[in-house]
Parts: C-alpha cells; structure tokens; sequence
C-alpha cells in the first residue's frame, strides 16, 4: 500500500487542487467581471451551509449517541457484586474523578486515563485492588463506602469496554500461541521473580539496577527497547541460555519457559509491564503496535484506506486554499 | 461621562468579574504548587478542587464581563435608556447568589456529598467545564433569560439591527441555549460526553467567533462612524458567521473521535474542523485591512492592546494551534496528554483578552475621566505580562505533553515516570503563571485607580517613535504564513509518533525537535504579531502608511 500512497497520493491530490483552484479562480474573475457585484456575494449559499450542517448534526446524533445503533455496552448491564456501573458514574460525578483523570482522554492530565487503566488491568478483580490501593491514599484521600468502590469497579469496566475507536494507545503485547490467560501472566511473573531472585539478584540486583560493573539496569525502559529492537527477545534468551562474557550459561538449569518468565520478570522492573493477553497465548513484552488489546475495538478505522480517503479530501482543499490564494494575490499584484 | 444612567449597572459585573478573575488565577496558583510538589496540598485543597474553581472562576468571570460589556453598549445603539432596570439588578444579585452558591457547594467534592434528585446532581457534577450542580445551572438559566429580555426588549425592532449586532444576538442565544445539553446527567459515557462538548465547543464557537465578532465590529462602527466601515464590517461578519458556524458545527467532529462515538466522526471532525482555522484567519486579516482605513489613533490604548491579544491568540492559539492537534493522525497521540491545554489555555486567553478589553473600553467613559499616562503604561504591562506569561505557560504544557505522549502512550511507563518527564516544564508552567498574575495586579491597579481615585493630568499622547519593524504592519502576510507553517510543522511532530523511525527505531529527536520548533516558533512569532499590530495602531503608523 505504501507506494501507491505516496505516489499517487500527492501527485492526483495536487492536480485535483490546481484544477480546482483554477475553475475557482476563472469563475471569480467572470463573476466580478460580469455582473455588478452583490452587496454580500454568496449570501444565500452562507445561509443554506449553515442550516444544512445544523440539520446534519441533529440526524447524527441519535446514532452517536447510541440509540440507534448499539456501539457500546449499557452501563445499566455491567455490574460488580450487584453494583451498575450507572452507579459508579454517580459516585465518579461525586468524587469528581475528571478534575485529575481523563475519561476518554477528557478531564484535566494530572492523573491516568481511566481506560487506560482500565484496560491494563484486564479483569474485574485487578480494577477492584488497584481502588482498594489508591482510595484512602495521600493520592486519592476519600473514605469511600465498600458498595461505592464496587460500583466504581462496574463503572471501570464499562469504561474498558467502551468502543474507543482503539484509543488510547497501548503498549505492545505480542502474542505468540502457546501458555497463559490473565490469571498465568501473574503467575509468569510469579515465576519469573522466584528465578531472578535465586538465580540473578546476586550480580544484576535485586531491584535491576545492576551490581557487578558492566551488567544493564533493567529498570532502564530505553535499554530494553534498544535491546528488543537489535536482538529482540530471542536474543536475549539466547544470552540467557548460552552465557555472555563473565555471565554463566543458564540452559542446564532453566527450561525455555523459566526463562521467558525471568526475561519477563526482568522487563517489568523497568515499568514496561504486561497487559492482559487474549486467551491461550503467551505474552511477550516490548516495543509498540496498534494491535488491539481488545475485543470490542478491533476495527482500526485510523490504519484503514478510508483514512487515507480523508486524508486525501484534506491535502486536496488545502493544496486548493494555498493555490487559490496565490493566484488571487498574485492577479491583486 | 456616559451618555446614559442606566450604564453605570455595568459597573457591578465589571467588579465581580474582576475578583473572579483573581480567584481563577489564586486557584490557577496553587495547581502549580500541585505540579511542583505534589504531596504539600494533598488531603487540605484536592487537586480536583482547585481546577474546578480554577475553570469556574473563568467561566463565570467571562459570562459577567461580557454583561457588563452588553449593559453598557446596548443604551448607545438604541439611543435610549435600559429597559427594566430593576430587572438589571436582580440579575447583579442572582449572579452573586450564583457564584457563591456554586463555590461554596465545590468543596463538597472533597468528601462526595452530593445530593440527587430526578436522576440530577444538585449541588455540583464532576464534568469538565459544567461543574456547578442542577440548582445554580437553573440560577444562571433563569439570568440568561432576564438578561435576553432586557436586551431585546432594550434594542431598536431587528429590522434596523446591522449584520454585527445579528452576530452578537444569535452569538450570545447560542451560547445561552446549549448551556442546557451538557448539564444533564446521562447514564453511557458517549452520550454524556457528546452532549458535554455541545455546551463547551459551541460556547467557543458561538461566543469567540460569532459574539465577539459581531463586539467588535459594534466597537469598530461606534469609534469610526464612516458609512464605508459599516459595510466592510457587515462583509466580514457574514462570511466570519458562516465559516465559524460550517466550520464549527462539523468541526465538533474533533471531540468525537475517541470517546465512544461511531467512527463516521472521524471524518467528518477530520475534515471540517481542520475549516475551522479559516475564519480566525480571515478576522485577522480583515481587521488589519479595518484598520488601515481608520483615519484617526484609537485613544483607548489599553483596550487595543487587548483587542490585538484577541486577535493574535485567536490565530495562534485557536487557530493554529488547534490545527496541530485536529487531525485524526495527530489527535491520536496528542488526546489526553498535556499538549491539549497549550491550545486550551491559549484559545481561553482569547476569550479573557476580549473580556479585559471590554471592561478597559467601557471604564474611560463610565468614569469621565481622562485616559491618562498611568493609565495607559500600567495597561500595557498588565497586557505584556499577561501576554508573555501566558505564551510561555502554554508552551510549556506543550512541550512537557510531548515528552507524556512518549512515556505514556508508547512506553506505558507508569505515572512516577509520566510526573518526573514533564517535571521539568512544571517550572516553566508556574514562572508564566507568576507573570500573569503580576499582570493581573497591573490591570487591577489601573482599573482601581481609574475608578476610586481622581484622575489628573493630560490624556495620553503616544511618543514620535521611529518606524520599524516592530512598530509596522509590514510582513504581516509573511508572517502569517510562517505561522502556518510553523503549525503544519508541529503536526508533522505529533504524527511522527507512528513512525517507525520513532516506534522502533527510537529516534525520539524527530518529534521532540519538530515540536519545538513548532510551538517555541509559534511563541515568538504570537509575540512578534502582537507587538507589531499593538504599536502600529498605538503610535498611528498605519496612518501614514495609507
């Protein structure tokens, strides 16, 4: 797709402007040429414009609001220990939760976006521990009810559910067919820390940063990408296995899977940590793509030809604006 | 002195609205403190609290200006007392009832006492912009209406209105009216959000683009009375409504892409709010041309600073700005980061100049007395500290957003990691912070004095400057075009984001440097633009210049 984009894209956008901005500009100059010029030229096109675009936007909106097309979950059927998420969004308007989070990227940048967080935390139980942690913190200092908190976990989950057009942008999981739902990613890890602890913490530390001179800080999120992007994860667990300079071999000791554990373990010191993985398939951490995390907004419109489309209508009335205003200002002198 | 009694009732929103506008600084002050050290407020003053009064106290302050403003002008256009002026002072106190009301049921939010009834918070909701719960939201509507009647009932029959006070009129009923959708609480995130940004982006729309337009084309036929001037006014706000209307309600795309709406608006809001650059654009021009055909200087110097602040952060700070982060390709990255209120806190600073410049337009006259030195050089600082202040405020936000959107977006570094990236733009953000809050005691000093103490002494005669670069409108097209392309460079910044380049590659210079490139860019020339407009006009070169 790449070349017939960048080719035919911006040579057929161009000649498209250049000839509209030329019929543009001739049927001005017979226009002003001709006739004495109205008072307010295009006044009845400015009048229809408006009214037709008012009446656009009040079609739309029942289907964007989702009562005629059915795009997102009701809030009124997610539910926690008998809490809706209707509820939760009473007790998110109460705590006003939008004055230091976003929603849907909306509210004020001082704390996480709530989709997000939601939908790294994957599962019910996870939203609900990560509330239990920040609520009653010098982050969060509220006392909140038991019931208030199920129903902010409700609400989370309608708001991971949510089809968001793939917004926000998540970190990358790769997945490769093999072990591991949500519940053996932490069990992975789990894993991964027994192995690190007994077998690496003595020279690499035990919080990553390194103790013997020349070893890596894992904590170090560049370092990995650096690492992924020229050895990549099979490297690394070649490293593993075979030894690298004063690093013995590991192979005899640890199978394939304890060491995609520990590499794991390794990788989330530096706060890169893993994502909930769609069902039987294992997790493998770094680096970036759209893949999506989630069921409900696999159409990624964004990457598709209709954004190009778009994109095309856009270069086209720019490249028609700049054209045309040329030429205007050039005929001015 | 005024011509009319009955203008001196602007005299007590003009008040509230300056103390409010010291509360939204005071407010603004301490989420500064927040960026800086996080833990010394918590738990006493919540984050949450404090922007809700931060964006509060702006609201009701520009709502309060702006009837000031109303209250004085409309006796001048009709050439008659107010009518029902008991009725005016009703709404001076169901205004003060309002904001009290309103800021004192705020801190409620600290411990989410909130009462509901029919299905509506009553005492405040936690939604961006529309925070006053259902009781105030019916306070201001019943003063919306008051203050339409008055209005309406006050003006000459619509027959003889000219095109700007049309403007003005359907401006302000927009923005009135649409009040409404986005206080009601709906159950689903999209639908609350949708109709959230019908209150928010129409009041941008309706009141920046629509009402001040039509403002200050009013200003514009009052101080210049040449028949010529009225047409080119009415030319110019025709095609500004019809652009800013097209533009705006299509261009409402742009808040839907992400939240839950379907995906058509990713077209709709791509194409058209890119459109929205356009009239802004066209304003700037058009006033230049405006001025250029003023045959005398505009003695209110104070006021045409801010009228310059107007424009220049309508172009910049709306228009542009906006255009870096309206494409689909760049909003991606940029939503919910800090990048979005470089554009923001610029596009409000808009608003407020055209507010400041009101109150400094309408003061002179209400107080019949001289525009003085004092007067005019505390004007000027208070409108150059507030100016580089804010630039440097928003340019800050912008640039710690960039480094976010790499942590956050692409990293999923955890937020430690997020606060410690844009710490160090913290700073930047409390320094013009600081500026602007010392040009606000500026502005309040000046506005005081003129108003308590008595006045003596010549009026102000601008100095023989020499001409130059910095005092001319010459390279005004040029520079608009570097603007431009300052901001096209800035969206190529954020785009860069997906490019391999930087997603594998990690060659995080490219977005980092084009962004700066674009936004401090765009700083200097915002700076460059206001001095050249701002001097022309004050020193009278564009006189001599026709």
């Amino acid at each position: 797709m790449g070349s017939f984009i960048y080719l035919k894209f911006f040579v057929s956008a161009m000649v498209t402007s250049l000839l509209l901005a030329l019929v543009l500009f001739l049927y001005n100059a017979r226009r002003r040429a001709s006739a004495k010029a109205e008072e307010i030229p295009y006044r009845k096109l400015g009048k229809f414009m408006i009214i037709a675009s008012i009446i656009f936007v009040l079609a739309v909106t029942p289907l964007s609001v989702d009562m005629a097309d059915k795009r997102n979950p009701s809030p009124e059927e997610i539910t926690y220990n008998g809490a809706t998420a209707v509820e939760g969004f009473r007790v998110a308007i109460d705590y006003n939760c939008m004055g230091c989070h976003t929603i849907v990227g909306n509210g004020a940048y001082y704390a996480p976006d709530l989709n997000y967080i939601a939908r790294r935390a994957g599962t019910a139980e996870n939203i609900r521990a990560l509330l239990e942690t920040f609520v009653g913190s010098k982050y969060m200092p509220f006392n909140m009810t038991e019931r208030q908190l199920d129903a902010l976990t409700a609400w989370m989950l309608y708001l991971r559910d949510l089809n968001t057009n793939n917004w926000p942008p998540m970190p990358r999981v790769e997945i490769v067919e093999g072990a591991g739902t949500g519940a053996a990613v932490n069990e992975t890890l789990q894993l991964g820390r027994q192995i690190y602890e007994t077998n690496c913490a003595s020279c690499h530390g035990a919080d990553g940063r390194g103790v013997v001179p020349g070893t890596p800080d894992f904590t170090d999120p560049t370092w990995w990408d650096s690492v992924l992007a020229t050895e990549g994860f099979e490297g690394l667990a070649a490293v593993v296995k075979n030894g690298k300079g004063a690093m013995p071999a590991f192979g005899n000791r640890l199978s394939d899977e304890e060491i995609n554990a520990v590499l794991a373990y390794a990788q989330s010191l530096s706060g890169q940590t893993a994502q909930q993985p769609a069902g039987g398939k294992r997790l493998v951490f770094g680096g970036y793509s759209f893949e999506p995390s989630f069921e409900a907004n696999k159409d990624r419109w964004y990457e598709s030809m209709g954004a190009w489309y778009v994109y095309w209508v856009i270069t086209v009335f720019f490249g028609t604006f700049l054209i045309y205003s040329f030429m205007y200002w050039y005929a001015r002198g | 002195m005024a011509k009319f009694r009955s203008q001196y009732l602007a005299l007590p929103f003009a008040l509230v609205a300056v103390v409010l506008f010291f509360v939204q600084l005071i407010a603004g002050g301490l989420l500064a403190v927040y960026y800086i050290s996080p833990d010394t407020l918590s738990g006493i003053v919540n984050f949450n609290l404090l922007r809700t009064y931060h964006l509060n106290a702006l609201l009701f302050w520009l709502f309060s200006a702006t009837f000031a403003a109303v209250i004085y002008a409309v006796p001048v256009l009709s050439g008659r007392e107010l009518w029902g002026q008991g009725l005016v002072k009703l709404l001076a106190l169901a205004l003060i009832v309002f904001v009290v009301g309103a800021f004192a049921s705020f801190p409620l939010m600290q411990k989410g006492e909130n009462v509901w009834a029919f299905g509506q918070p009553l005492l405040y909701e936690g939604k961006e912009y529309v925070e006053a719960g259902r009781i105030w939201d019916v306070l201001l509507f019943i003063g919306f209406i008051i203050f339409s009647l008055v209005v309406l009932k006050s003006l000459p029959p619509p027959r003889e209105w000219p095109l700007a006070l049309w403007a003005l009129v359907m401006g302000a009923a927009v923005a009135f009216f649409l009040y409404i959708p986005g206080n009601i609480f709906f159950k689903s995130i999209p639908a609350s959000e949708y109709f959230r940004w019908w209150t928010v982006h129409y009041w941008v729309e309706g009141a920046l683009e629509v009402a001040f337009a039509g403002a200050f084309g009013l200003i514009l036929m009052l101080v210049i009375p040449v028949p010529e001037v009225r047409k080119v006014v009415d030319k110019y706000i025709f095609y500004d409504v019809v652009l800013a209307a097209v533009s705006g309600i299509l261009g409402q795309g742009h808040h839907y892409f992400w939240i839950g709406t379907p995906t058509f608006w990713i077209l709709i809001g791509g194409v058209f709010s890119v459109l929205e650059i356009v009239p802004l654009t066209l304003m700037a021009l058009e006033a230049i041309k405006i001025a250029k055909k003023g045959k005398a200087r505009f003695a209110n110097v104070p006021s045409l600073y801010y009228m310059v602040g107007i424009l220049v952060f309508g172009l910049i700070g709306v228009a542009l700005l906006g255009l870096v982060q309206t494409w689909p390709w760049t909003n991606w990255w940029e939503h919910g980061t800090w990048v979005t209120p470089l554009h923001g806190h610029e596009g409000m600073m808009a608003f407020a100049m055209g507010a400041i410049s009101l109150l400094y337009f309408a003061l002179p006259d209400l107080t019949n007395k001289p525009i003085d030195r004092t007067f005019v050089s505390w004007g000027k600082k208070a409108f150059w500290l507030m100016f580089i202040g804010q630039i440097i405020l928003a340019t800050s936000f912008g640039l710690g957003g960039v480094r976010q959107i790499y942590y956050y977006w692409i990293q999923g570094a955890p937020w430690s990691t997020i606060m410690e990236a844009r710490f160090p733009f913290a700073v930047g953000i409390a320094f013009g912070g600081g500026l602007v809050f010392i040009g606000y005691l500026y502005m309040a000093a000046s506005m005081l004095r003129h108003l308590l103490f008595p006045v003596s002494g010549e009026p102000y005669e601008p100095p023989k400057v020499e001409r130059n670069f910095l005092n001319t409108l010459d390279g005004i097209p040029f520079l608009v075009g570097i603007a431009v392309f300052l901001a096209l460079v800035g969206a190529a910044g954020l785009w860069s984001f997906s490019s391999t380049a930087v997603l594998v590659h990690g060659n995080l210079w490219i977005p980092y440097a084009l962004s700066a490139i674009s936004y401090i860019g765009l700083a200097v020339v915002a700076v460059l633009l206001a001095s050249k407009f701002a001097r022309t006009l004050e020193y009278g070169h564009h006189i001599e210049a026709v």
